[in-house]
């Protein structure tokens, strides 16, 4: 017999791991959080109350956020729904459907900066040239159309894996469900709001939180489409936590913001995962 | 009636799965035949759709006048370095999860998932702080840790949910030939699980293949970048002067290797992403 | 080849499922002994108490007198065959029977040498270079079995090795196998549920239940002298019948049947359940002296013989009887060889000793 102590040794890496990547970075950030130029307190979260841009961030992560979110699961469904049905060709149909997923998103957001462009960019020449628009969008220029764009790029990028997280969920349910219910008598938009959203949910859930969580945490693609512009209308708290470390060498001030995120976030998470409990505790 | 039904949905899964297909492929279609426009028709107003006259100058100019090479080096290094790291911390964690009975298995696996949740910007910072202490900017160490941590959780779920299909009766037939716990992990259970180790491998090395948060704070030398970091900063300069058409041959050139590996491993994938996700 | 040992063993699962419970057995150098028992019964966790695969929570295991109760199982040099092979599917069948030498730190010549021995002998030398999946189940169970041999170890472990075989292969195996072990001369603990396995194979069979033994004898013993109700149903194929008898006068009584037992000295009970083998009912057209008449409710042809049940005042029973011999729903007088009466206690189910000549 191997003594029981030995066992817990293959944890090892994995511990010093996430000790060192992931456990200690909170710990060490919820301690700088703390000190400030006159020593230790709270002054850099008394500070982050009164920061008019943090607000502004926050708020422009929010709109992010919840704008991508909400597109993503009803294309992500939509696209699971495809998907799901058989036909020839599937598998390829499928590994397509991966490969926005999969791409680096620093490297396609320089491929949406250049669709975007406003004068050679194929965005505009498509509205231009079917009428929908008068004349030449300067899409990442303008406050409001630039967070529609970096929206649009984002929901592109990550359908996929809400398609397939909610692909993995449509097949777990039993057929014979839909057997059961179409012999009952219900059509099929019944049986999707009977049978397919309901048994769905975890599935929604668990996408939404890994989504959500993501999306909030946003750098790459803001900072190569916008690096946060115009006029600081697209800046996302990741940018901003960003400048402040790279710029403003206050790591103090870094640090309780990035706790601020963290704390969010985790709150976040419960609530998804209390709901997600709650779902258990009825079935 | 009925036929025509048929005939009626048929065409519409047709409509459907080219929607799709051209939602999927259309960004990226469209760095193609920019990638390989000469470089003034790139700039033509109108846009040209189909090039008039097929030209790789683009591709040519990419690596004779950038270090894309090397970028292309260092993306390949840390991203396999960082794979080989996460597989060779998570797999004998993974191992000792799901099959030697440990207590607190449920909340220590609920810990690392932890490990997980979390965007990379919440870990910068402190980050930044030791990478600096340790003197490792521009160092791929300060890239292949990080990732391998940061992926840990994915190959510790992944290999778990695999490893508990193996069955126990291998594992003592091992045990009573003589095989150590580490010897069955390296000699019977990491051979039997190929298919789940290559899997893990393929989104790890995906994860790092694309990284650009960590690449783009932690490289400040030019020829330490990794693809995406080299990738953002050809976009620099005028505005005038961006060279659209090196950039989307950029592009395709980095994609690829991703297209071909989904459009190849497709099967695995899903199953990699969806393996343990649901569990509660 | 080694004596085994075990002393007291206790494992249990979970809070209170006493898997084994407080078992002792002696195994004897170049015995095959059968632990035999429904599933369930224990006995697949006392062979993994055996190997070591399994910490026993009281009691010791001892091979060659030598105390090996905290030892793992490679430090027992004990082999054993799974029910399912358990091969290592991603080696080659060489590799598997190998695995075990080379982690012996054996030289290469020398585990050439017995790895060829091994297959000889199992008759699997055209298949050394073969993935476990390329493999029949029978050649799968050689190789198992193979990857046992080759190392020549102390005790060899069977864990129901032939139940995943179809009937025919099954059978022809069983032989192969006893003369394969009579002829190494190894120390064999086979675990089976197949009753005929352990009768046709054993030196000596320990019937399992409930995580006790029952009882430990040679096939003959387990098979005429069963030591309860349970060891008697459970060995012995057309099954014994139990009828609910009486005895008074040293006669045995149920309806209108009744036979003198002779030397019969229990007193602990009027009331015993009697325990009668097919093969001791006789059957007969005509009456008979101390026959009984019954109808016969069903016949089960087996080729060279049939089995009748048949039914005496709500009574059933069966006999063995010649192909063709009775006819479904005919009339019949059954006598039963008395000497052949097993008698069981109805509370225990313990056997009643019935004769002063008993050993």
């Amino acid at each position: 017999m191997d003594s029981v102590l030995k066992r817990y040794l293959f944890l090892i890496p994995v511990a010093i791991l996430l000790g060192l990547i992931v456990f200690y970075p909170v710990l060490r950030c919820a301690g700088l959080s703390f000190t400030t130029h006159d020593g230790l307190g709270f002054g850099n979260y008394a500070r982050a109350f009164g920061d008019a841009r943090l607000a502004a961030t926050l708020w422009n992560t929010t709109v992010f956020t919840v704008f991508s979110l909400v597109l993503e699961i009803i294309l992500g469904l939509a696209l699971a729904l495809c998907i799901n049905v058989s036909f020839r060709g599937r598998g390829i149909v499928r590994a397509i459907v991966l490969i926005p997923w999969a791409l680096p998103p620093a490297v396609m957001a320089l491929g949406w900066t250049w669709i975007f462009n406003d004068v050679y960019g194929v965005a505009s020449d498509i509205l231009y040239r079917t009428g929908l628009a008068s004349e030449k969008i300067a899409w990442l220029a303008t406050p409001g159309k630039a967070m529609l764009s970096l929206v649009i790029a984002d929901v592109w990028k990550t359908t996929p894996f809400v398609a397939i997280i909610l692909l993995a969920g449509l097949q777990s349910i039993p057929k014979s469900l839909y057997e059961a219910a179409a012999i009952d008598g219900a059509g099929p938009v019944r049986r999707f709001f009977m049978i397919t959203l309901p048994l769905l949910r975890p599935h929604l859930l668990l996408a939404v939180l890994f989504r959500g969580i993501q999306a909030f945490g946003v750098f790459d693609l803001i900072w190569v489409m916008t690096r946060g512009g115009p006029a600081g209308s697209t800046e996302t708290i990741s940018l901003y936590i960003y400048r402040i470390i790279y710029g403003y060498l206050n790591p103090g001030y870094a640090a309780a913001l990035t706790i601020i995120a963290f704390l969010i976030l985790l709150a976040v998470a419960v609530i998804i995962s209390i709901l997600n409990r709650r779902q258990h505790e009825l079935a | 009636m009925n036929s025509h039904k048929k005939t009626t949905n048929r065409i519409l899964l047709i409509v459907l799965v080219a929607l799709i297909i051209s939602y999927s492929l259309a960004p990226f279609l469209w760095q193609v035949l920019t990638s390989i426009k000469p470089e003034k028709e790139v700039i033509s107003i109108p846009p040209t759709y189909l090039p008039t006259k097929v030209s790789f100058e683009n591709y040519k100019k990419v690596f004779m006048e950038k270090p894309f090479g090397w970028w292309i080096f260092n993306s390949v290094l840390v991203a396999m370095g960082a794979t080989l790291l996460a597989l060779a911390a998570g797999a004998p964690a993974a191992y000792a999860l799901a099959r030697l009975r440990l207590r607190g298995t449920g909340v220590i696996l609920k810990l690392i998932l932890v490990g997980a949740l979390f965007p990379q910007i919440v870990y910068l910072l402190p980050l930044f702080e030791m990478v600096s202490a340790l003197g490792l900017m521009n160092n791929p160490l300060a890239l292949i840790i990080p990732y391998a941590a940061l992926n840990v959780p994915f190959v510790v779920w992944i290999l778990y949910s695999f490893f508990r299909q193996v069955p126990g009766d291998l594992e003592d037939a091992a045990l009573v030939d003589g095989f150590s716990r580490t010897g069955i992990l390296v000699k019977i259970i990491l051979p039997v699980s190929a298919p789940a180790l290559a899997t893990t491998a393929i989104l790890v090395f995906i994860f790092a293949w694309n990284e650009f948060l960590f690449a783009f704070a932690f490289m400040s030398r030019k020829l330490a970048y990794t693809v995406p970091v080299g990738i953002a900063t050809l976009s620099g300069g005028s505005p005038y002067v961006i060279p659209w058409g090196q950039i989307a041959a950029a592009i395709v050139i980095t994609t690829m290797p991703v297209v071909i590996i989904i459009l190849a491993l497709q099967r695995r994938i899903v199953q990699g992403l969806t393996a343990g996700s649901v569990k509660g | 080849m080694a004596r085994l040992e075990i002393k007291n063993l206790t494992r249990t699962f979970g809070s209170d499922v006493k898997a084994v419970d407080g078992v002792s057995l002696a195994v004897e150098e170049g015995e095959f002994l059968t632990l035999l028992g429904p599933s369930g019964c224990g006995k697949t966790t006392l062979l993994r108490l055996i190997a070591g695969l399994e910490t026993p929570e009281a009691g010791a295991v001892q091979i060659d007198g030598a105390d090996v109760t905290g030892i793992n199982p490679a430090g027992r040099d004990v082999a054993m065959v799974f029910q399912n092979y358990a091969l290592y599917p991603h080696m080659r069948v060489y590799d598997n029977i190998a695995v075990s030498l080379k982690l012996r730190k054996l030289g290469r010549k020398e585990i050439e040498q017995k790895v060829a021995h091994a297959a000889e002998m199992l008759g699997i030398e055209d298949l050394l270079q073969r993935l476990p999946k390329e493999l029949s189940g029978g050649q799968r169970q050689r190789v198992a079995l193979a990857r046992a041999l080759v190392r020549k170890p102390k005790l060899f472990l069977l864990d129901e090795p032939l139940s995943n075989l179809d009937a025919v292969l099954r059978e022809k195996t069983r032989a192969e196998l006893k003369m394969l072990f009579a002829r190494i001369g190894g120390t064999v603990i086979y675990v089976t549920h197949d009753q005929a396995e352990a009768i046709s194979m054993s030196s000596r069979v320990a019937v399992m239940r409930d995580g006790r033994i029952q009882q430990v004898g040679t096939p003959e013993k387990i098979y005429f002298s069963p030591a309860n109700s349970f060891v008697a149903g459970f060995v012995g194929s057309p099954s014994i019948s139990f009828i609910d008898s009486e005895i008074a006068n040293g006669r045995l009584i149920f309806g209108q049947f009744s036979v003198m037992i002779e030397g019969y000295r229990g007193v602990q009970s009027d009331r015993v359940v009697a325990g009668v083998r097919p093969e001791d009912v006789t059957l007969s057209g005509e009456p008979e002296a101390a026959a009984a008449e019954a109808t016969v409710i069903l016949v089960e042809p087996f080729g060279s013989f049939s089995v009748a049940t048949i039914e005496h005042e709500g009574i059933r029973l069966k006999a063995t009887v010649k192909p063709q011999a009775v006819k479904d729903g005919s009339i019949v007088f059954f006598r039963i060889a008395p000497e052949k009466i097993h008698l069981f206690d109805p509370a225990t189910g313990r056997v009643l000793e019935k004769r002063l000549d008993e050993d």
